[in-house]
């Protein structure tokens, strides 16, 4: 599956701050786990906890995803897709 | 007073809405006491359950904080999610289904990595070099079997031991050799190509293991034994350098090409041949280098290579007519062979060339071909000469008798002296014919070829207006000739050059010296020391159409000329061992060079026969079957006081000889000529006559002839030679001489 294919499920969490932005990523990608897996979605979590951009990543590599982080005006973005 | 019921209802609804654990102590009355009681009882168990509950809040609280933590972020604030919240968003539940894919991937990873680690250990042992892992203080890790092997005992334990303890030796100073050392120096990877270790010889490689600091934490060091590689290596050096060393030690010239042409390599001999260096050739176009010409189809050098490149041609071979032009413009005849070099797989990957330099062969197969010739016309020559000659005697004989018998006044006198002369013409060119033809054999004698040169050279040029530039060597050895034959050949080549420069005028230089000729320096002489003789012209050359035919019987450019002055030059010359030949440039004049083997014995004091004391006395027999020669003979002995006796041949002089003998009348001295026909010659008879006489004093007579005796007369016992026509000076002289030196002894 491509990645043009792939859903792109958009998660925006700004405002909140650590441990909740977490909570809110690992609760969504406990829920789509299986399509974000087999490619066929992608998790975007917009935020603007500059330590989400830590957590985030790291608990989602130590699970095995794919992370890339950019920078957008004024908030992170955090995209989650499946392993290569 | 007992409560009333609204009293009490409202008392425990503050009760519970306080949370207390107990009602106030009122008096209920009776009627509500059991039901105080058992609200009592109640509030105290709702007190008990609120305590349970907050507990186990705090716990679920606790472990999700704690669940936090270990994922990395911060604890929840009590503020943050309520005990309501808390159970509905199910952090816990969150973070535990997160850990499961945590520990899920980890399970993975892990697998992975133990593959990982296997394929690491099964390459670390497999690799075909010994291993080594060391940290930073090379405190060894880890090591494989091979290392062990290459350094100790298979089964020797290296983990927690250091590199210079076990390898190097127990000093903790490594050398500048040390391929760890250049690694920490450096900060990075470091390559030792060739460490020794004993008789062993090592390839090492030190590569650096650094943390995300860049700070080299361990290192990994290969050692790859490459002995047996240095042996072969050593071993191809060897080889190349003796092939380098055979190469510059064969005589021929070679060169290598690589598949464009360009030069890879040229020998010394090819270097001088060429007049390019090595360093200048190398890498130069092959056409550059060697500039080839063959006059008979044109060539360029290119030809050859593309000969082998493109059309696959195992063998190119230029025999003869190939000229090679060095740097300097300077032409040699060359011998060139060219053939591709192969590549295991057949591919040619250039060209090799051998070149031999053949211009002192080709000359030397020019001189023979030359000789030959000039040997067979000899035969030819010598042959129609003989007859000739003894047809000249009659007529001369004849004629000498006529003028006797005319009156000196009768005109047929004056016919009979131009016939006379002409016939003496006739009598010079069957001499010329006679000596360049294989009857010839000089006649050899010890004398100063200084005396030699100067008097036939200021012969020759007596009369003439052209000046002689005569350069003879103080130290010139004697040589051992043919007197009359080397004046010949002296005043033929003296003459030529006069005539040469008869319109031009100049110098006629004449040098002699003596030179010791090595191995091959002169074609057909065998090394020596010799007596060089050369002569100069400065009259117009001679043409190169003709250089080579100069030497041939009857070839002449003068409108007068025999053809025979230098043929028989050329005949004189090789007689006697020696060589003759020219060098000219057309326009520039010529110039003869003529060598004659220098003697080694001394010449001896010089007798001088006193003119006025040649008058004899005694016997003398005179044996020939000429009587024209007989005649003059005894004239000539006669006049100066001999007594003289004629006869034919051998059986009649010694008949004469015994008789004189016994009469008490010996012969003082015999005259024989060599060769009697029909009858018994000089040969014969002079071992007769000495059995006879041991004493005996006889001298042998000849025209030129092939005879070996005129050459070698002291073995046979005679005690002269004397060469027929001769002069009354050197007859009479040659009789006196004989017969003092036996009074003499």
């Amino acid at each position: 599956m491509t990645d043009q294919a792939a859903k792109l499920i958009e998660i925006d969490t700004r405002g909140q701050v650590c441990p909740s932005t977490l909570l809110v990523a690992l609760d969504n990608m406990n829920r789509y786990q299986e399509d974000l897996y087999s490619g066929k979605m992608k998790l975007l979590i917009r935020t603007d906890n500059r330590d989400a951009t830590t957590t985030i990543p790291d608990t989602a590599e130590n699970m095995g995803y794919e992370i890339e982080v950019r920078q957008q005006d004024g908030f992170y973005e955090i995209l989650i897709s499946r392993p290569e | 007073m007992p409560m009333n019921l609204a009293e009490f209802y409202q008392m425990v609804s503050r009760a519970v809405k306080d949370q207390a654990s107990a009602l106030p102590d009122h008096e209920v009355g009776p009627e509500l006491e059991p039901l105080a009681t058992l609200i009592n009882s109640m509030l105290q168990e709702n007190k008990s359950l609120r305590f349970d509950h907050q507990v186990a809040v705090d716990y679920i609280r606790e472990k999700i904080n704690q669940m936090l933590v270990v994922i990395g972020t911060v604890p929840l604030r009590p503020e943050e999610l309520d005990e309501k919240h808390l159970i509905a968003l199910d952090p816990l539940g969150i973070i535990s289904r997160s850990f499961i894919q945590i520990l899920e991937h980890s399970n993975k990873t892990n697998k992975k990595l133990r593959l990982a680690r296997d394929e690491i250990q099964a390459i670390f042992e497999s690799v075909g070099g010994g291993l080594l892992v060391m940290d930073a203080e090379r405190n060894i890790l880890a090591s494989n079997n091979r290392f062990r092997e290459m350094f100790f005992a298979r089964e020797d334990e290296t983990v927690g031991r250091t590199c210079y303890e076990i390898i190097c030796g127990n000093e903790d100073a490594p050398g500048e050799t040390c391929c760890f050392k250049q690694m920490m120096v450096r900060g990075e990877l470091a390559v030792q190509p060739d460490w020794r270790f004993g008789e062993k010889h090592f390839s090492v490689v030190a590569t650096p293991i650094k943390d995300r600091s860049g700070k080299i934490v361990r290192c990994v060091v290969l050692y790859v034994d490459i002995s047996e590689l240095v042996e072969a290596r050593t071993a191809l050096d060897e080889e190349r350098e003796r092939l380098v060393l055979t190469l510059e030690s064969i005589a021929d010239g070679v060169i290598a090409t690589d598949d464009q042409g360009r030069l890879s390599l040229i020998n010394s001999v090819a270097e001088e041949l060429t007049g390019w260096s090595a360093q200048e050739a190398i890498g130069q176009p092959i056409c550059s280098v060697m500039m080839v010409e063959d006059p008979k189809a044109p060539k360029s050098c290119g030809d050859f290579f593309s000969d082998i490149m493109l059309h696959k041609e195992s063998r190119v071979e230029r025999l003869d007519s190939t000229i090679l032009i060095d740097r300097q413009g300077i032409r040699r005849d060359i011998y060139l062979s060219a053939a591709p070099i192969h590549q295991q797989d057949k591919t040619i990957t250039g060209t090799i060339v051998v070149f031999r330099d053949i211009t002192r062969e080709k000359r030397l197969d020019e001189e023979l071909t030359k000789a030959n010739r000039l040997e067979s016309l000899g035969i030819f020559a010598g042959g129609i000469a003989h007859d000739f000659n003894n047809l000249l005697t009659g007529v001369l004989g004849n004629v000498s008798l006529a003028k006797v018998i005319a009156d000196p006044k009768d005109k047929i006198y004056q016919l009979l002296n131009q016939t006379e002369k002409s016939t003496f013409r006739a009598k010079g060119l069957t001499q010329q014919l006679l000596t360049f033809a294989k009857g010839g054999m000089p006649i050899k004698k010890l004398i100063s070829a200084r005396d030699l040169i100067r008097e036939s050279v200021e012969f020759s040029l007596r009369g003439s207006s052209i000046l002689c530039d005569l350069k003879i060597s103080d130290d010139l050895l004697p040589i051992e000739v043919d007197e009359g034959q080397i004046n010949q050949v002296l005043q033929n080549l003296t003459v030529n050059s006069l005539q040469a420069m008869k319109e031009s005028g100049g110098v006629v230089e004449v040098s002699a010296q003596n030179v010791e000729l090595g191995n091959n320096q002169e074609p057909l002489l065998a090394p020596g020391k010799y007596v060089e003789i050369v002569i100069t012209d400065h009259g117009p050359g001679i043409s190169p159409k003709i250089i080579n035919r100069i030497f041939d019987p009857f070839f002449t450019t003068k409108e007068n000329g025999s053809g025979l002055g230098l043929a028989t030059s050329y005949a004189i010359i090789s007689k006697h061992q020696g060589q003759i030949r020219v060098e000219s440039e057309e326009g520039k004049g010529a110039t003869f060079f003529l060598y004659l083997p220098a003697s080694k014995r001394e010449l001896a004091a010089k007798v001088t026969a006193g003119n006025d004391s040649m008058s004899g006395s005694g016997r003398v027999m005179v044996m020939d079957d000429e009587e024209v020669v007989r005649s003059v003979t005894q004239s000539m002995l006669e006049y100066y006081g001999y007594e003289v006796e004629l006869v034919n041949d051998g059986t009649e002089a010694l008949a004469k000889y015994e008789q004189a003998m016994l009469d008490k009348k010996p012969f003082a001295l015999v005259l024989m000529d060599l060769t009697i026909p029909g009858g018994m010659g000089g040969k014969e008879a002079i071992s007769k006559l000495l059995a006879i006489d041991p004493q005996a004093l006889v001298v042998v007579a000849s025209g030129y002839s092939n005879d070996p005796v005129m050459a070698d007369y002291l073995s046979y016992g005679f005690k002269r030679v004397i060469s027929k026509p001769y002069r009354t000076d050197e007859l009479i002289s040659v009789v006196a001489e004989v017969i003092e030196e036996a009074n003499r002894n």
